[in-house]
């Protein structure tokens, strides 16, 4: 998570971008673009898609950003829209829970700096297959727990935050990670068993 | 509680989003229950696979030069938009300052050279009336009317040199 600025200082860089400084937005692109494109790749399990969709969030972003009311929500705002331009292309596609990243593993990797230089040729196999089947994974849960799972694994966000992002009750993120962490396990089993003969 | 809610309990934690108390009894019941233990184990064990997965992401270098680019249309001057609606009604200002500056200096010439004509009218009144009441006037300097003007002085005929 980005955490440069304190909650004061990112309000008052949001509240300059939203009286039109294009500097103060382009810093609040700095500090949110990895995330953002990292978030939407998780759920859209595609290179391209993520390029494209993180381009159509930050140009909504910077159209709706007059009409936020509390600039200290900026954030849970920003991935709100984010993860809607997601299932609005994915509804679009008639893709609502299976995405194929079968064509795209090239460039996810494309994205990657390059592999330590002390990882051995396995290890290396090891890591690709590893990013491979976490994708798979979150490929095969339904949109209501990858969203949460994403949130709460890789972008480390409190739980409390989760709720404001997808707009659902405490007990509802608590049991979709639960259930998430579930299919993730069942798709990495194969990955362990092969990881511990080695 | 069951095992069932032990283990939502069990991902809260491997989350930091479980509190202290909670913790406490969690830990007393995994010391008695193999099967929340081993999903325990097996959670922590995915936790550690997946913790740094997105640390080598790299965004791609001119993104936010295209996203500018979609971006900066919105301030060109055509383009109205709720949210540059301020922006729009200073333009409106500005044009209308200018109109009446327009209207201002059109409205000051159209004056100026009515004066003119006027001065020039009270000129050739003044010297028709000189005319008139002059008998010794030659018939050339009765139709001159700039007789009495700088370039007329030279005239030894004009009236103000007459005895």
């Amino acid at each position: 998570m980005p955490n440069d600025l304190s909650p004061p200082q990112l309000k008052a860089v949001v509240e300059r971008a939203q009286r039109g400084s294009i500097e103060d937005f382009q810093q609040l692109y700095e500090l949110f673009a990895k995330p953002i494109f990292n978030f939407i790749w998780r759920l859209s399990g595609s290179s391209q898609e993520a390029e494209d969709l993180t381009q159509d969030t930050f140009v909504k972003v910077h159209s709706e950003l007059p009409k936020l009311r509390d600039p200290a929500q900026f954030k849970f705002w920003l991935y709100r829209i984010a993860r809607n331009e997601v299932y609005q292309k994915l509804r679009r596609e008639q893709r609502t829970s299976l995405v194929s990243i079968d064509d795209d593993e090239t460039g996810y990797y494309e994205f990657l700096e390059d592999e330590s230089p002390g990882l051995d040729p396995e290890q290396t196999f090891l890591s690709k297959e590893l990013r491979s089947v976490v994708q798979s994974a979150l490929d095969a849960m339904t949109p209501k727990y990858r969203d949460v799972f994403v949130l709460a694994v890789f972008q480390r966000f409190s739980y409390e935050d989760i709720t404001k992002i997808v707009g659902r009750s405490l007990l509802s993120v608590k049991t979709d990670i639960y259930r998430a962490r579930l299919v993730m396990k069942d798709c990495l089993n194969a990955y362990l068993q092969r990881r511990r003969k080695k | 509680m069951t095992c069932g809610e032990r283990k939502i309990q069990i991902s809260c934690w491997l989350d930091g989003a479980l509190a202290e108390p909670e913790r406490r009894l969690l830990e007393i019941h995994l010391e008695s229950c193999p099967a929340c233990s081993r999903f325990l184990s097996e959670q922590r064990e995915l936790a550690a696979l997946l913790s740094d997965q997105d640390s080598q992401l790299q965004l791609p270098h001119d993104l936010w030069q295209r996203i500018e680019s979609r971006i900066a249309p919105a301030a060109s001057p055509m383009v109205f938009e709720p949210g540059r609606a301020a922006w729009w009604r200073q333009e409106w200002s500005y044009a209308l300052a200018a109109s009446l500056l327009l209207i201002l200096l059109s409205g000051s010439l159209f004056l100026g050279s009515e004066r003119i004509d006027t001065r020039q009218l009270a000129e050739l009144d003044r010297f028709q009336v000189r005319v008139d009441g002059n008998p010794f006037l030659s018939e050339p300097e009765r139709t001159n009317p700039f007789f009495d003007l700088p370039g007329a002085e030279a005239n030894p005929f004009s009236p103000t040199r007459s005895p």
